[in-house]
């Protein structure tokens, strides 16, 4: 009899969703076989169990959220009796409750308290350090939300009094886990002032309206936009790629790649050129401190990729270290994978320049958002074939409006049209 | 005026912020036979304020501040000409959201017998001192006062700052005035980084 948990699915992942159960109680299941879609702030993932045998119970409902290590289902052979194989509705100390009265409790600080808080080892101020000794509190549970993550008075102040409303309502209908990720910890104003799902707008009492849950990606795309928008004055420019040089050299070769197993597409010669941009500028390929502008020596290329229920940005790791076959492979298998959602998690870190190619949807062109930290993204509409007047002539050309919106406290306008005018040049070169 | 208050233990040392209060402290000096020292605001010569009907009764207590604004955020101690400058950035501040208890501490020798500093520093958790001596001079007389002698320490959230003039002397001219002292740009700039780091979501730092 084995125990399927929630495994660790990255750095920072605390917690998930159960988004569908691929099983059901009494199936067969082999060794390494998929039985749930679990869902985290970032990407969908399936879960596999480590023994064969069969279900013999699920510990945890569809569209739950629980901690990292949670009992997720029991596989063993049939007749086995599993330990806790009581039922919610024999006595009052079930499964189902243990487990509610978990997530009713992570909620109070957004932190797991099924794992002991790592010790907080930010500067204690000499009020904070009162308060904690009075009322007992660790301050591993509370979330700071001072500069560099500091615990301020009002945090533990906060912290003591939804500690304390908590124990009021212990004895009661546990309060249900709005799902939070780190991220939603995130000390925006905006928050803390989160509409809680009672605040019903006036259309949906009426019928008029519909209110659709929000799903973790949907959320977790939510407070990333507003909260670049919030932290970065967004410029756009727009230049026009003649795209001429490129098609003749994919017509070229596209073949000779399909050979080898790759889809050679434009938006490759495009990571290429930013990848070679990037490396001449290298202020578009850094983020903003307070402390000064950190310059990344790694290039690491974001790819905005649409899938069925919002968009993820899959990273092309060290992109300056492939050639075209390799970041052709690279865009296919991520944009693949992105869209059967078997993304690992940290597949979608650690970028340090993103490219959106909103053409693909036939759009002009666009102003996209910054993907917070990096300092800009490029937007590259539909390629399209076009009139031109090169050199006094009227020309056909298949061009493309390029879009480059960057955070204007890295790059001016001057800085930044450079870095566009480098990758037009390399595409119109492309050879 | 650290030299000042350090030269002259004994004496009261009394800081008005105007002349009206200047006027309040003779009239309380003179009721008594102990020395005293009313050190008037230059600019009070140059400034105009109503003057009180009353001006040879009024009399000003010695060792009890005067709160010249109300606020919930930070505790500004200061007195005599930065009172003016104090008030101006307050009500900057206030533009932003943040609430600012302006404290004049009317004299330095006695110093806050009543304890009035500790119990705003109670409610804000933050304090800062402005004044227009050296760095290191009487704002940090002030300092250890609330720190040390009333005992402040224990309710601080947050460093405490001194805010007084550039160490030289002062530039000539109006604008060299406002360069060498403290101005109310430059204490907007102080309290607002105390603010920025408590909360940066609601006070993000700014160019």
């Amino acid at each position: 009899m084995t125990e399927i948990t929630l495994p660790e699915m990255g750095e920072g992942v605390i917690e998930g969703t159960l988004a569908r159960w691929l099983v059901r109680e009494g199936d067969r299941v082999e060794r390494y076989a998929p039985i749930a879609e679990v869902e985290t702030d970032k990407v969908t993932t399936e879960t596999t169990t480590e023994a064969a045998g069969t279900v013999l119970r699920l510990l945890v409902k569809e569209g739950e959220t629980v901690p990292v290590g949670t009992a997720l289902a029991v596989i063993g052979e049939p007749g086995e009796t599993t330990a806790d194989d009581r039922r919610p509705t024999a006595d009052g100390e079930t499964t189902d409750d243990r487990r509610q009265a978990t997530t009713g409790l992570a909620a109070v600080g957004g932190q797991s308290s099924a794992v002991a808080p790592a010790p907080y080892t930010g500067r204690i101020s000499p009020v904070v350090g009162r308060i904690a000794a009075e009322h007992g509190v660790e301050l591993g549970r509370v979330v700071g939300t001072g500069r560099d993550g500091r615990i301020t008075k009002d945090d533990i102040l906060a912290h003591v009094a939804a500690r304390a409303s908590e124990d009021a309502h212990s004895a009661q209908e546990p309060t249900l886990s709005q799902p939070r990720s780190p991220h939603s910890q995130m000390p925006t104003a905006g928050t803390s002032d989160t509409p809680q799902p009672q605040s019903a707008h006036p259309q949906m009492r009426s019928g008029e309206s519909e209110l659709l849950p929000l799903t973790n990606i949907r959320r977790a795309i939510a407070e990333h936009m507003v909260r670049s928008k919030h932290t970065s004055p967004h410029v756009t420019t727009v230049f026009e790629f003649d795209f001429s040089a490129v098609a003749a050299h994919r017509k070229a070769h596209v073949e000779q790649f399909a050979r080898d197993g790759v889809r050679l597409t434009y938006t490759a010669y495009l990571v290429a050129a930013t990848v070679a941009a990037l490396k001449e500028h290298p202020l578009a390929n850094s983020s903003w401190t307070d402390e000064g502008i950190l310059l990344h020596r790694a290039v690491h290329i974001g790819m905005a990729t649409a899938i069925g229920d919002g968009l993820i940005v899959p990273v092309i790791k060290n992109a300056d270290g492939l050639n075209l076959l390799g970041l052709a492979r690279a865009v296919n298998d991520l944009a693949d994978r992105a869209r059967a959602k078997q993304l690992k998690p940290d597949e979608v870190k650690g970028g340090t320049f993103s490219i959106t190619n909103h053409g693909t949807s036939g759009s002009l062109f666009a102003t996209p958002i910054i993907n917070q930290p990096q300092s800009g993204i490029l937007g590259v509409g539909a390629i399209e074939k076009r009139v031109k007047v090169i050199d006094d002539a009227i020309a056909i050309r298949p061009l493309a409006y390029v879009s480059f919106t960057f955070d204007h406290r890295i790059l001016d306008g001057a800085s930044a049209d450079g870095f566009v005018s480098t990758i037009k040049g390399l595409v119109e070169a492309y050879q | 005026m650290a030299a000042v208050v350090n030269l002259l233990r004994g004496l009261h040392v009394c800081v008005p912020r105007d002349m009206t209060q200047a006027a309040g402290f003779y009239n309380t000096l003179l009721r008594g036979d102990e020395p005293g020292l009313v050190i008037e605001v230059l600019n009070g010569y140059r400034l105009k304020e109503q003057m009180p009907a009353n001006i040879g009764d009024i009399t000003v207590p010695l060792g009890v501040p005067e709160v010249l604004r109300e606020g919930d955020d930070i505790t500004l101690v200061t007195y005599g000409a930065a009172c003016r400058i104090a008030v101006e950035a307050a009500e900057a501040l206030a533009g932003v959201g943040i609430e600012v208890e302006v404290i004049d501490v009317q004299t330095l020798l006695p110093f806050d017998r009543a304890g009035r500093i500790l119990e705003s520093l109670q409610k804000t958790s933050r304090v800062a001192f402005l004044d227009e001596d050296m760095p290191g001079g009487a704002t940090a007389y002030m300092l250890r006062e609330v720190l040390e002698t009333q005992g402040g320490f224990a309710w601080l959230d947050a460093e405490p700052r001194t805010i007084a003039a550039q160490p030289h002397r002062p530039a000539y001219g109006s604008d060299g005035a406002y360069f060498s002292k403290p101005n109310a740009e430059g204490v907007f700039a102080v309290l607002y980084d105390m603010m920025n780091e408590a909360n940066p979501g609601r006070f993000p730092s700014f160019l």
